[in-house]
């Protein structure tokens, strides 16, 4: 964690499951042990089903929620079980753009004071330079200048996710955690927005993490890719190298499952999974399991901690899975 | 495009005729208790002609029984009466507003501590604390308006909790909250303002209510007292059978004003809630 711009140590947050006794619960993990660094610079990208945690995660780094166990720590400084008081100041620096950006909109108000009230909480600029600073942030995000002066409800999903975008970059952060941002959208403007928060990226050297349940997307974007199921971490490699050699069964499961342009590839060997992540999955072992087509007996007994397969390739299956 | 919202509200609340006839019967009230001391033709606490003398030329509602104008006392009682009505609905909405708020925002032991009171106060039948504060305190107007105030709050305070309870689930709030903004603008820019507009519906319906507790409890005597003039002790009046039976224009006219009042205040509550609506 030493030079790490953010970094989840053993993060856990679990919810009592409805109906389950009180006298011997059982549980839903949102996060179970999770431990990540993301390092100056680099997009991690975070893929997973639905339910499996990834937003408890992007709430629980924005403090939004507070983790059973673990800590997360920005540059070295805890940032979990903290005072808002410490937090306030801190926050600028990293920032969230929402899934609906709807809904993460004030509708009442302009986009001016929706991108600029942030910058003025943190006297980033003052009343008389912020017509100029929204300008400039709206130019960033491609939006034209006059969209100031309008309200949410005047633009498209895209656009919206664009204004969201811009007021997260008012403040200026190094870290973007980007909760699902393009699942709302249409895929045209999926891709539109997808360029636009690559070239960003690159021009303000952000850091990143990004979530997301589609794989090519979040492939994209990506530097490295955390794969996670029902709550853990199940593999956990650079992009290149999680495409070129995926190690769990989970991931292959992930891959196959992305339909292909090309019609002579589509009878290759699939590994196609049955059901839900169900949330009766089993306390104890491997968490997939249930699912999995390779699942022996060593599956059922135990924790598969991660462990390093090659450089940087980490994995919470304990077989090889032979591509 | 708030001049566009505000039209679109204006737009929608004349869509309900009875509303728009109602505001206007309401406007031509008050603009009548308001300019009382004007056009009353008389001074509404002393006699200006004989006593119990049914409406005639000199006195258009005739004259109660030491005899002061009907007319005048009317216009005076219905100034008093909106005055109760309107300071009793200030009173309990802003005590509504700031426990809600806080209930809803802060939660944990404070929230249940609230909300306990609240279902306390609401539980307590308030006639019988009123009666009992009337018998502690001297009765009269601002004892009634304050003990109307401090009993209507309840329903405004669950309404705002609620109100603020799913609003700070709200991804704009949170994002507000990850942006880091105070507290202060949180709860009084963003979540105050997207409340406001229950909170005025609910606040017509404690008007009317406010105003129809005024008139019991002046009736009984524990209200405001005479000679000062109430909607609620011109009705006492007619508690005596002969009064009710043979001089309808002692307490009829009282009676009717109450009613437009009241049926006029619910039916633009209800427009309101329409045009407020979004």
């Amino acid at each position: 964690m030493t030079d790490a711009v953010l970094s989840l140590q053993k993060v856990s947050k679990r919810y009592p499951l409805p109906g389950s006794s009180p006298l011997s619960p059982r549980y839903l993990w949102a996060a179970r042990e999770v431990s990540l660094d993301v390092q100056k610079g680099e997009t991690l990208g975070i893929v997973g089903e639905s339910g499996c945690g990834k937003s408890t995660l992007a709430r629980i780094i924005m403090g939004l929620e507070q983790p059973d166990s673990g800590d997360v720590y920005f540059h070295g400084q805890r940032l979990t079980h903290q005072s808002e008081k410490i937090l306030r100041p801190l926050r600028r620096k990293y920032q969230m753009v929402f899934q609906d950006s709807t809904a993460s909109l004030n509708p009442r108000r302009r986009v001016e004071d929706l991108i600029g009230a942030p910058m003025l909480a943190h006297r980033l600029t003052d009343r008389k330079h912020l017509a100029e600073e929204v300008a400039r942030l709206l130019s960033l995000v491609g939006l034209p200048p006059e969209a100031a002066q309008r309200f949410p409800h005047e633009f498209s999903g895209g656009q919206r996710q664009r204004i969201c975008l811009a007021r997260a970059l008012a403040l200026q952060p190094e870290l973007l955690i980007l909760d699902e941002p393009v699942s709302a959208l249409d895929v045209s403007v999926q891709a539109q927005i997808l360029n636009l928060l690559k070239q960003l990226q690159q021009s303000l050297h952000l850091t990143s993490v990004f979530i997301g349940h589609n794989l090519a997307t979040v492939r994209y974007v990506s530097t490295r890719i955390a794969v996670m199921y029902m709550g853990q971490i199940v593999e956990y490699a650079p992009t290149q190298e999680l495409f070129d050699h995926p190690a769990h069964p989970y991931t292959r499961a992930l891959m196959d499952a992305a339909p292909l342009a090309d019609i002579s590839l589509r009878d290759r060997p699939r590994m196609v999974l049955e059901g839900e992540a169900s949330a009766q999955c089993s306390q104890e072992g491997c968490p997939f399991r249930s699912r999995c087509p390779k699942a022996g007996d060593r599956c059922a007994s135990g924790t598969h901690p991660l462990r390093e397969i090659s450089p940087g390739h980490f994995t919470a299956c304990w077989q090889e899975v032979d591509v | 495009m708030k001049n566009t919202m505000l039209s679109r509200t204006v737009r929608r609340f004349c869509r309900h005729r009875l509303a728009v006839a109602s505001l206007v019967i309401f406007t031509l009230i008050v603009l009548a208790a308001v300019l009382a001391p004007v056009i009353a033709p008389y001074s509404p606490t002393k006699p200006s002609g004989g006593f119990s003398k049914p409406p005639n030329a000199e006195h258009l509602l005739g004259t109660d029984k030491i005899g002061r104008d009907v007319l005048t006392r009317l216009l005076y009682a219905t100034r008093i009466s909106l005055l109760v009505g309107l300071m009793a609905t200030l009173i309990s909405t802003a005590i509504g507003v700031v426990l809600g708020l806080v209930s809803g925002y802060f939660g944990g032991w404070l929230d249940r501590l609230i909300m306990s009171i609240t279902d306390m106060v609401m539980s307590f039948p308030y006639i019988l604390l009123v009666l009992v504060a009337a018998a502690i305190f001297e009765p009269g107007m601002w004892t009634i308006i304050l003990i109307l105030g401090f009993v209507d709050w309840p329903g405004v305070c669950r309404l705002v909790r609620g109100n603020v309870l799913s609003l700070r689930e709200t991804n704009f709030i949170k994002s507000d909250v990850t942006a880091g903004m105070s507290r202060g603008y949180i709860l009084f820019r963003e979540i105050l303002p997207h409340t406001l507009s229950p909170v005025l519906v609910n606040a017509t319906t404690v008007f009317a209510v406010s105003i129809l507790d005024e008139a019991a409890l002046s009736f009984l005597g524990q209200g405001v007292q005479s000679p000062t003039p109430s909607l609620g002790n011109l009705l006492g009046g007619a508690q005596s059978l002969t009064i009710l039976t043979e001089k309808p224009w002692l307490w009829l006219p009282a009676g009717i004003v109450i009613i437009l009042l009241v049926v006029c205040i619910n039916f633009i509550g209800d427009a309101l809630r329409d045009a407020l609506d979004r």
